[in-house]
């Protein structure tokens, strides 16, 4: 079996400031327009994916050992950032049923849907909130990575 | 790579399955009301009987970019700053107790 690449904090913190600053540019329709809003909300997908890559070690440590002692910290992050990994699909899929340029562009026939345009409204709002909370959660690791940076620098 | 590429797969894989748990939300007796409600506003809207709103004058430039940016902004950061606040308080708390 091929062992996994380690990956450098310096490369976890680099994805992570690209994530977020791509999330506040995505959660901004009213500034960018819709039809941006779509195309990059499509972007924004691979980064989400490559920062839950970055992180399988810990992801995948947690998980397995979930139902084993853990520390009440690391639980609390676990349970959250499933929490705010199934919001984050439901606001992906809901915006593709919502579409109202970037799917049109490719099914003529496509209709947006009033329901799930509502509902990717909400929860999208939603989910800042849970992700400063997450933010907050990783705190210490966001300061840490940020100071070894500087010291490296 | 193969790991990564394996990984890449089981992170879409699973997004799939819980996009997939979702899609009968759609077809439920509320989601339908709800398009039902929609589509009679919408109706009103265009015959003009609909709840009357004061035309609002549109948002500047800078108003555009900067509005939502600080939604983003109180949205996330206040919640993680509460967060970090509980965390330390937690932490004082531990460490005046074992004392």
């Amino acid at each position: 079996m091929a062992t996994p690449p380690r990956i450098s904090t310096r490369t976890k913190l680099a994805v992570d400031v690209t994530l977020l600053l791509s999330l506040m540019v995505v959660s901004a329709p009213q500034a960018t327009g819709i039809g941006l809003h779509e195309w990059l909300s499509v972007l924004f997908v691979p980064v989400f994916v490559v920062h839950l890559v970055l992180n399988w070690d810990w992801i995948a440590r947690v998980y397995r050992r979930f139902l084993k002692p853990l520390g009440a910290t690391t639980r609390i992050n676990a349970v959250w950032d499933l929490l705010i990994y199934g919001v984050m699909v439901f606001v992906f899929f809901s915006g593709v049923l919502a579409s109202r340029a970037a799917l049109p562009a490719f099914l003529t026939a496509f209709v947006p849907d009033a329901f799930w345009n509502d509902l990717h409204h909400v929860t999208s709002n939603l989910l800042l909130p849970l992700l400063g909370i997450h933010l907050g959660l990783h705190a210490k690791w966001i300061v840490r990575a940020i100071r070894a940076r500087k010291e490296s620098a | 790579m193969s790991v990564l590429l394996r990984r890449f797969a089981i992170v879409l894989g699973v997004s799939v399955l819980f996009s997939l748990a979702f899609a009968p939300l759609g077809s439920t007796e509320r989601a339908a009301k709800h398009r039902h409600k929609r589509a009679e506003q919408r109706a009103a809207g265009q015959r003009g009987d609909g709840p009357k709103k004061a035309p609002r004058e549109p948002p500047s430039a800078v108003g555009r970019i900067a509005g939502p940016l600080i939604k983003e902004t109180v949205f996330m950061g206040v919640p993680a700053g509460l967060v970090v606040l509980f965390a330390f308080g937690v932490r004082r708390l531990r460490s005046r107790t074992s004392d």
